[in-house]
């Protein structure tokens, strides 16, 4: 199952910077297109000025009137009198010229020229031009005398004129100059911004093309995500759907039950279903608690509930808690604890619970009247480095051994149970499929607690699991050196000479040993030599002569028989001492011998 | 002495002009009109500033780079001139009394409003003040308009015009 951590919702740095400099592009660029308008503006300004070329043309203009109205005052004769206005008109046309270079734009550019020289020379053509006018109006009553008056004056007013007109030559020519530096100025910054332009607009497009790649591999990303999400629907449907097929018997079953305590008018057989009904109830509790463990597991959320306990209390409260399901499987489970254990750990019993029953259960489904048999003992594996810094100085890894004498597990469960469930190929969806909720919630339970879990499977020899588990010892007090005091021989051809150990009921140490049919007809074991201080019956087969006479003889040198309630009834003859019922734990036995 | 004299001198100069420009002779305030003009058979056409006043009267208010602030111009439009002396050109070619030529298309008139004024601020022209005549364009309110070709355009002081037919 793909899993979106909150680090991948975050931008990388490097494209952190790149959005920074993108941004930083755009507010580059956005400055420089801003700059363009002003310096363009002036530019086109001082481009559009074309008031020197005026100023040049009307100072000619003026040049040139002058000389017409000279050449029109030498031509008049007395002929051509009255004038009519007619010298007035060329005046005008004359002083229409000054007045334009005195006045407006031109006027005003033409006063900078030589430090005012142009304005002072044209001051003074405008009043000689003026006194003029005097004569002017003589000529015009008649007075063709005074033609050559104005010619003179004109005349002496010519070298002004000309120097006017050298002025505003110069004038216009260093104006012009200065306006086409500044022009070449402006049009070499606007270059410069063209350039930046170019070179900011590049990295932009460059930003752009690995944005839209960015982009592209993003909605890519997003589609193989919501692939991702399609798929985990589709597992989560299955995972419900198996949730609801592992729960479905088990309810059907209490349904059936509470029917047939309803109906039931026999006190015993309601009493025996409310039984069945509380503990199935209990399992279904477990089990409910299993699949939530799964869910805080699969999320990251998983937090152990330490608490102190007595192991084998817990243990033994758990293998009940399976009565049901492996009486309806007739196995015959016994549970035993290695008397080298300290009785109180700190640990989580809750999620042990889990394990054990879900193991039991998926193991039992695979065993169906075969021995089982739970030994609970000090592990030899050592408590992990990584682990060791999070767990107190005080744990200890202990073993739960389960074997069954079954048929072995299919191969496709045995292959999904050696895959490490922290694989990164490995998801809990898959490997329900593979192995079941069952299995898997085991799996990954016993991991995420800091244990282990190994097994061995085969059709011949059934399959045995170790649960290695941490466990935080309360006190290191271990229990006092007991002495052995007999053994107690298993009646049952599934337990092999593999099962022998020890165990200690109360201050004594007692030894277990197998016995298979075939051992109880040796003479060795009948005579009164007999090592055995107890005969267990857990083979509920029905026991046939030579067996019922070798426990007989057993009986008759004082080794007392403990049975089922169904061996005792199908066996009258047998004295037994006392009755145990499946499955069979410690503190029973323990009540067996000491009754 | 001297100086003042000077200043008297040409203050009544100044007073004979004026008043000079103001009882302009009538022969400066004619237009000829030459060229395509069918009606006139190719002689030249004078029309005095009353006959032009009775035109259909136009005005421009602007700005521009002759005089400093805004003016009001009274004027008309050539192309209603033309259309009374059943013209049937295309460009004028407006000569001024300083022999300033300049060609202008008549679609200026027709597109761009452009008008003959003979009056500045509801003031006959003075040949002192660029008249009797000008061409104006409203280069306020036409911002294209404000470029060398069409302040060639604007010529003052004119003296005749001609129709030409460009052919186009």
């Amino acid at each position: 199952m793909a899993t979106v951590y909150p680090s991948r919702l975050q931008l990388p740095r490097s494209r952190r910077w790149l959005t920074y400099l993108m941004v930083l592009c755009a507010g580059v660029l956005a400055i420089l297109a801003f700059m363009l308008v002003p310096l363009t503006e002036n530019s086109m300004r001082l481009n559009a000025r074309q008031v020197f070329e005026s100023s040049r043309w009307n100072a000619m203009q003026l040049q040139l009137q002058s000389y017409r109205l000279m050449n029109y005052i030498s031509d008049l004769e007395e002929a051509d009198m009255p004038l009519n206005g007619n010298a007035y008109f060329q005046y005008d046309l004359v002083l229409s010229r000054v007045d334009l270079l005195r006045d407006g734009e031109i006027g005003n550019h033409i006063r900078s020229f030589s430090n005012g020289r142009a304005t002072r020379l044209l001051n003074i053509i405008a009043g000689e031009l003026e006194l003029i006018s005097l004569n002017l109006e003589h000529l015009e009553n008649g007075r063709i005398d005074q033609a050559a008056i104005i010619m003179d004056r004109l005349r002496a007013l010519d070298t002004q004129i000309t120097d006017f007109v050298v002025i505003v030559n110069q004038g216009a020519n260093r104006y012009v100059t200065a306006q086409r530096e500044q022009l070449n100025l402006q049009l070499e910054r606007l270059e410069y911004i063209g350039i930046l332009l170019t070179l900011v607009a590049a990295l932009l497009a460059l930003f752009a093309l690995k944005s839209s790649y960015d982009l592209r591999s993003l909605f890519r990303r997003n589609g193989q995500l919501e692939d991702d999400i399609r798929h985990l629907q589709k597992e989560k449907s299955d995972v419900i759907a198996r949730i609801i097929a592992e729960l479905k018997p088990n309810l059907i079953t209490m349904t059936g039950w509470s029917s047939s305590a309803l109906q039931s008018d026999d006190e015993w057989h309601r009493q025996s279903h409310l039984e069945q009904l509380s503990d199935l109830s209990g399992h279904l509790l477990t089990q409910v608690d299993s699949y939530h463990d799964l869910i805080l597991i699969e999320s990251g959320q998983f937090v152990p509930q330490h608490t102190e306990g007595e192991l084998k209390s817990h243990i033994e409260y758990s293998v009940n808690a399976m009565k049901q399901q492996l009486l309806a499987q007739n196995i015959r489970l016994m549970c035993f604890f290695d008397p080298r254990l300290v009785q109180s750990f700190e640990a989580d019993f809750k999620r042990l619970h889990e394990i054990l029953t879900m193991l039991l259960g998926q193991l039992s489904q695979h065993c169906p009247n075969a021995a089982m048999l739970v030994h609970v003992r000090p592990s030899a594996l050592p408590i992990l480095e990584t682990r060791k810094g999070e767990l107190a100085k005080d744990t200890r890894m202990v073993q739960i051994s389960i074997r069954d004498r079954g048929q072995g597990l299919p191969s496709n469960v045995q292959q999904g149970l050696r895959s490490n469930p922290h694989n990164p190929g490995n998801s809990i969806i898959s490997q329900i499929h593979n192995i079941g909720v069952g299995f898997t919630l085991s799996q990954y339970l016993i991991s995420t607690l800091g244990g282990e879990l190994h097994f061995s499977s085969s059709t011949e020899n059934g399959t045995e699991m170790w649960v290695d588990l941490p466990m935080k010892t309360v006190a290191n007090v271990y229990p006092a050196k007991r002495s052995k005091v007999g053994t107690i021989a298993i009646l049952d051809n599934q337990i092999t000479s593999d099962d022998i150990f020890e165990i200690g009921l109360g201050d004594a140490s007692y030894g277990i040993e197998p016995m298979t049919h075939e051992h109880l007809l040796k003479p060795e074991v009948t005579s009164g030599f007999t090592p055995y201080h107890a005969v267990l019956l857990a083979d509920q087969r029905i026991l046939d002569v030579e067996a019922l006479e070798a426990l007989l003889a057993l009986q008759s040198h004082d080794v007392k028989l403990f049975a089922t309630e169904s061996i005792r009834r199908q066996h009258p003859e047998l004295n037994i001492s006392a009755i145990f019922t499946l499955p069979l734990t410690e503190t029973q036995l323990e009540q067996l011998i000491c009754a | 002495m001297k100086f003042i004299g000077l200043i008297i001198s040409a203050l009544a100069a100044l007073g004979v002009a004026l008043n000079a420009a103001a009882e302009q002779p009538p022969q400066f305030n004619t237009l000829t009109i030459t060229g395509a003009i069918s009606s006139a058979e190719d002689a030249p056409v004078k029309v005095d500033l009353a006959t032009l006043k009775t035109l259909p009267v136009e005005q421009i208010v602007t700005h521009n780079p002759w005089e400093e602030g805004l003016h009001t111009y009274t004027g008309f439009n050539p192309v209603d001139l033309l259309e009374q002396l059943d013209a049937e050109g295309d460009v004028l070619r407006v000569t001024a009394f300083n022999q300033y030529i300049t060609e202008i298309p008549l679609s200026d008139f027709a597109e761009h409003k452009a008008i003959i004024a003979y009056e500045m601020d509801y003031r006959p022209i003075t040949v002192r003040n660029k008249g009797p005549f000008i061409v104006i364009y409203d280069f306020d309110n036409n911002a294209m308009l404000r470029n060398e070709a069409y302040y060639g355009r604007s010529i003052w002081q004119i003296e005749s015009i001609e129709v030409l037919d460009s052919g186009d």
